[in-house]
């Protein structure tokens, strides 16, 4: 029987790994993602999950143990949070690039120095470019879904790759919502057992991960970048059979809200877009189009999808929750990607960013409101006066 | 309502200008969306030609004893040398080898080097107990890798 439970979104991501049945798990302590660990391992040690539960020495080790399991035909499940992520960053590239469709959660967090826990978007954000497949959760409900959907488009055989599952620290992963746990039968039908093309396996023994010539590195990039190509068609694939099986409406690749007559749009990624959304309605009731686009998937970056759903409005808000410093707009990492995106459109609109939800801030009603006024007074003036506005952070200026 | 039929006019509007610029105005309506195909083909197409693909995920079948491909013994500036007589086959320079470059050969019952992956490192020269292996220069060889014009 399909049932409702309130959890976290930590409890939620466990609860998805046990109903993907994962095989072997390695842990490592670092918050906020430790909550799913503990889970995890209290599931295994009830024999309530069937799974190999490994301890890395660190997050490095915990990448290589599962790229090794998924190596030998497991479906794998790691996770880690903040500096974790960043020190298991020369495993990622490997992982992708030998096809080892393992999944790792990450709960996000700010990086070091010096020591701050809140959430934030940059650990994740600085793996994006390393071929996995990424995407953040809203809820706790799509962080559970989103488990599910990641492995059934990282094990297609025409993808092949490995996928961050990411989450806000906190806001998402320590805060209880609704999440309803669908039956056995639904999952095994969306999500088949792993078959790995080439386990190793001592009856034919394979060589993964030899060392190629640099004549063969560019080939490889080059196949590599050809997957990615695909990978979109089997996102919405996935995404279609899941709607079906479980009986959700998700878009494919993003969330819009009341964008229908927008003139002014959002673009923001994670938790924080439940703010907005309530933003949303008070400003609509103040007699403001507004709307908002949440991409839910980082890589591969939805370009048609936002230049379609963008394509009506007169000026964006890039709500940027990393930072990218030096950055072609000196604030963020999405607005590059937007401003890319929509370079192409015959009428572009506006876009600016503003730094927030950094450090584990949160991103305030009154804040949306500042933003929607800068959004404004941009269309008023035709002019983008700032590609950047670092919220709380900025010069009293006389109106 | 009536605000909503006037921003949908506007769609089509854009929706024809998008088309427009992309080379293809139907007659259709413009509510009409490019297939995914159609607007995931701006992105190029990729093909590697067959004789430059790299198997999946650079997997390939275990060699057997050695990889041919990947020789790596270019940057060798000595070589150990055996020398028979005072050789005991006690395989401590089997055990030894990084690189597993000793091997015994059964017919000659003699120990054997292998050229192609030693780097020269002498930890068998410096292992061996009955002394019986000598750092040699590569130069001191005809067909030494370090007279070699193109490295393989």
């Amino acid at each position: 029987m399909a049932q409702e439970k309130l959890l976290s979104g930590c409890a939620a991501a466990a609860q998805g790994a046990k109903y993907a049945e994962v095989e072997v798990i390695c842990s490592f302590p670092i918050r906020p993602y430790t909550a799913i660990m503990m889970e995890l391992a209290r599931m295994v040690a009830g024999g309530e999950l069937d799974a190999e539960f490994l301890h890395g020495e660190g997050e490095h080790a915990q990448v290589s143990v599962v790229l090794g399991a998924s190596a030998a035909g497991a479906r794998a499940y790691t996770g880690s949070s903040g500096v974790g992520v960043t020190y298991a960053f020369e495993v990622f590239s490997p992982a992708a690039g030998g096809r080892y469709p393992l999944q790792m959660a990450i709960a996000d967090r700010t990086l070091d120095p010096p020591g701050d826990f809140g959430s934030e978007h940059t650990d994740a954000m600085s793996a994006r470019d390393q071929g996995w497949l990424m995407g953040w959760a809203a809820t706790p409900q799509e962080v559970f879904d989103n488990t599910l959907i990641n492995y059934r488009v990282g094990e297609d055989p025409k993808v092949m790759l490995p996928q961050f599952v990411c989450q806000d620290g906190y806001f998402l992963s320590h805060i209880p919502d609704r999440v309803i746990l669908p039956e056995r039968s639904q999952v095994r039908e969306f999500l088949p057992p792993y078959q790995a093309p080439h386990p190793l396996s001592p009856v034919c023994p394979v060589s993964h991960g030899p060392q190629i010539r640099p004549d063969q590195g560019a080939a490889m990039d080059a196949q590599r970048a050809a997957t990615f190509l695909d990978v979109p068609k089997v996102i919405k694939e996935a995404t279609d059979d899941f709607n079906r099986i479980f009986g959700r409406k998700f878009d494919p690749f993003l969330e819009t809200y009341k964008m229908e007559d927008a003139q002014y749009a959002f673009f923001i990624q994670g938790a924080h877009a439940n703010t907005c959304k309530n933003a949303i309605n008070s400003l609509r009731k103040q007699g403001l189009k507004v709307g908002m686009v949440r991409p839910r998937w980082v890589r591969p970056w939805p370009t048609v999808e936002i230049a379609d759903a963008l394509s009506r409005v007169k000026a964006v808000a890039s709500v940027e929750t990393s930072t990218s410093y030096g950055g072609a707009m000196r604030g963020g990492n999405l607005i590059h990607e937007l401003r890319a995106t929509l370079y192409d459109l015959p009428k572009r609109p506006m876009v600016t960013s503003f730094m927030a939800g950094l450090g584990g801030d949160v991103v305030l009603l009154e804040d949306f409101h500042y933003m929607a006024k800068i959004l404004q007074k941009m269309v008023k003036d035709k002019k983008t006066h700032q590609y950047v506005y670092w919220i709380g952070f900025e010069e009293e200026k006389e109106e | 309502m009536k605000a909503k039929t006037k921003s949908r006019s506007k769609n089509q509007k854009v929706r024809v200008k998008i088309q427009k610029a992309k080379g293809k105005v139907q007659k259709a309506r413009p509510s009409v969306k490019l297939s995914s195909q159609e607007k995931w083909g701006r992105f190029g197409s990729i093909n590697v030609p067959k004789d430059r693909e790299v198997p999946f995920g650079a997997i390939t079948p275990a060699p057997v004893k050695q990889q041919e491909l990947f020789m790596t013994s270019n940057w060798r500036i000595v070589r150990p040398v055996i020398d028979h007589e005072k050789c005991t086959r006690c395989f401590t320079c089997y055990i030894s080898c990084p690189d597993s470059c000793w091997s015994f050969d059964e017919k000659a019952e003699k120990m054997e080097w292998n050229w192609k992956f030693c780097k020269g490192c002498q930890i068998c020269i410096n292992e061996c107990p009955a002394d019986a292996l000598k750092a040699v220069p590569e130069l001191d060889f005809e067909d030494g890798v370090v007279r070699l014009e193109k490295p393989f």
